[in-house]
């Protein structure tokens, strides 16, 4: 679904936004991102949508390379990797049924198909009877609705969400959640960026990958494949789930098996339950 | 897949003009003002034309002036005249040549100088001589031409004397030639102020759009799908700035000839021409805006 191999982000800084980062997400996969401000969470995720490249190491995301895949070809994998953002990014004064028909409109969708299925995404997202409503009259997760409805116009195969509760209250982050709770039980992998450690420990079974000045410091994915060795239980649950290195120890260090097997490649995470 | 595909490009180009006529329904003002802007900018290339198109026409008609004539030796024979004219219109930049005889310079001075009409009435014998007057083509009316047609006409033996105005020719073209540099650098500077102006004006309607253009790339809008619309919205505008510098000129052009002095209003390909450039830079303009967003992102 979606690979970093090696990934190092340089931008005119001393230290790289990213080094050597290496993990594997495979379809259907719920994960966390997380890590301080500044610890590469963003760079990774637009890195994910081709927004722009690494400077070494190579990123496959359904099917695409970043080495091979064209800037004129990216919009290809735009269409399977849906993108929610923490300001949402909507065209303001115009309804949530236009905002999302705008999405189906640009990926080509039949005309006679764009409104019905625009009104069914948003039925999706919980936002039918608000269909009509301007996004400027919408409260914060309702317009984050509207985006999540947007990404999913595709159909994509991978969610990326960078921060997407970061300007929501509590209930309406939880609301956020559960939705991307269901759309990954459709079969959806989501990869939602997040310094909410609260949030995630709502989620255990989720696994969580935890970037420290743009090191991969810890892989529960990678645990999770420890564990299956030792024949414990696949499925990680709440006690499974292992804490960010972030909480474990005050020197930032962690105890958590490299997301690298022997050879040097990222080891495919297990996938999760539904 | 093949068979969808001219269905697509149909959807496409409806998609593009329903796009571009929302975009102006929707920020009318912003569309406005940069129809405006590049309304402006052209009328002052519009303005410069009209003056450097009369300038043009004035020193045209300053030039028909310009002729060598040769004056005739009063005993010239008929046939050595005709044989003389023959000779001259020969020369490639020889117009027409013209015989004037004795009776009718005379006739020519009392109709333009009359106020030697009581000289001239009171003369017993017609001094003024027969001469040859000759026309040069419009690309031939210099100071250099004219010497060496009338060094030429100098070698007829029935020729007295030739005169061509030498001082004003070499002052008309020494203007003629001042006229076209400062046309040139002049026009130059305008039409690349207009292209910058024109430049600047769509690109901040399009930067006041660029959340959307994002948008449209991370939804996986084609990079041609993005640009279609903004380009022809570009054009639109161009359209509309052109037609307005058009409409401005020739209203300025009405007013002075109306009011002020006579003018001859450019020639419509000018116009056409302008319009058209309008077209162009808003396309050029537009096209490199979307282009500098989509690599943003």
């Amino acid at each position: 679904m979606i690979k970093f191999i090696h990934v190092t982000k340089e931008y005119a800084r001393p230290e790289p936004a990213l080094k050597d980062v290496s993990f594997h997400l495979v379809k259907g996969q719920f994960s966390f991102l997380t890590g301080h401000s500044g610890s590469g969470k963003s760079t990774a995720l637009r890195l994910a949508h081709l927004a722009e490249r690494p400077t070494h190491g190579e990123i496959r995301a359904s099917g695409f390379s970043s080495l091979r895949t064209s800037r004129r070809d990216v919009w290809k994998l735009r269409r399977k990797v849906g993108y929610v953002f923490q300001d949402f990014r909507l065209l303001p004064g115009r309804s949530a049924l236009e905002n999302v028909s705008f999405a189906l409109k640009v990926i080509g969708s039949p005309k006679n198909q764009i409104l019905p299925r625009a009104q069914r995404l948003l039925g999706q997202v919980g936002l039918a009877p608000k269909a009509g409503s301007s996004v400027d009259e919408l409260s914060g997760g309702e317009q984050q609705r509207v985006a999540i409805a947007r990404a999913l116009a595709s159909e994509p195969l991978l969610l990326l969400a960078d921060e997407p509760t970061g300007n929501l209250d509590e209930r309406a982050t939880q609301g956020i959640l559960d939705l991307f709770w269901e759309i990954n039980a459709l079969g959806m992998a989501v990869l939602m960026a997040t310094h909410d450690l609260e949030l995630m420990r709502r989620y255990p079974t989720a696994r969580v990958l935890e970037l420290d000045q743009g090191h991969l410091v810890c892989d529960s994915g990678a645990i999770e494949h420890v564990e299956r060795d030792q024949g414990e239980s696949s499925r990680p649950g709440p006690a499974a789930s292992p804490e960010p290195a972030s909480e474990r120890n005050s020197a930032g260090e962690t105890n958590s098996t490299s997301a690298l097997d022997s050879t040097g490649e990222p080891e495919p995470a297990q996938q999760r339950e539904i | 897949m093949s068979q969808n595909r001219p269905n697509n490009e149909r959807s496409d180009v409806l998609y593009t003009i329903r796009e571009t006529l929302i975009a102006f329904k929707r920020v009318p003002l912003l569309t406005g003002l940069s129809a405006a802007m590049v309304g402006l900018a052209l009328f002052v290339v519009g303005l410069f034309g009209l003056a450097t198109h009369n300038l043009r026409l004035y020193l045209e008609t300053i030039e028909e002036r310009v002729e060598v004539v040769a004056y005739l030796r009063d005993d010239a024979s008929t046939a050595d005249i005709a044989a003389m004219e023959a000779a001259l219109t020969m020369l490639p930049e020889v117009l027409a040549v013209d015989f004037v005889t004795k009776a009718e310079a005379l006739e020519k001075a009392y109709s333009e100088l009359p106020e030697f009409n009581e000289i001239l009435t009171d003369l017993e014998v017609n001094p003024l001589p027969a001469s040859i007057e000759i026309q040069l083509h419009p690309g031939s009316r210099t100071a250099a031409t004219a010497d060496r047609i009338a060094q030429q006409a100098t070698l007829h033996p029935i020729v007295e004397e030739v005169q061509y105005g030498e001082e004003w020719v070499d002052k008309l073209s020494t203007l003629r030639r001042m006229g076209f540099v400062t046309t040139t650098v002049l026009g130059t500077a305008f039409a690349v102020v207009a292209a910058l102006i024109i430049g600047t004006a769509v690109r901040i309607a399009i930067f006041a759009r660029r959340e959307e253009i994002k948008i449209m790339q991370l939804v996986g809008a084609r990079d041609s799908f993005v640009h279609l619309p903004f380009l022809l919205e570009g054009g639109i505008t161009g359209a509309l700035g052109g037609a307005l510098a058009v409409a401005l000129t020739y209203t300025t052009f009405w007013s002075v000839f109306n009011y002020l002095f006579t003018i001859s209003w450019i020639p419509w390909e000018w116009a056409g021409l302008g319009m058209s450039a309008g077209i162009v830079f808003g396309v050029l303009s537009s096209g490199y805006a979307v282009r500098k967003h989509l690599r943003e992102v």
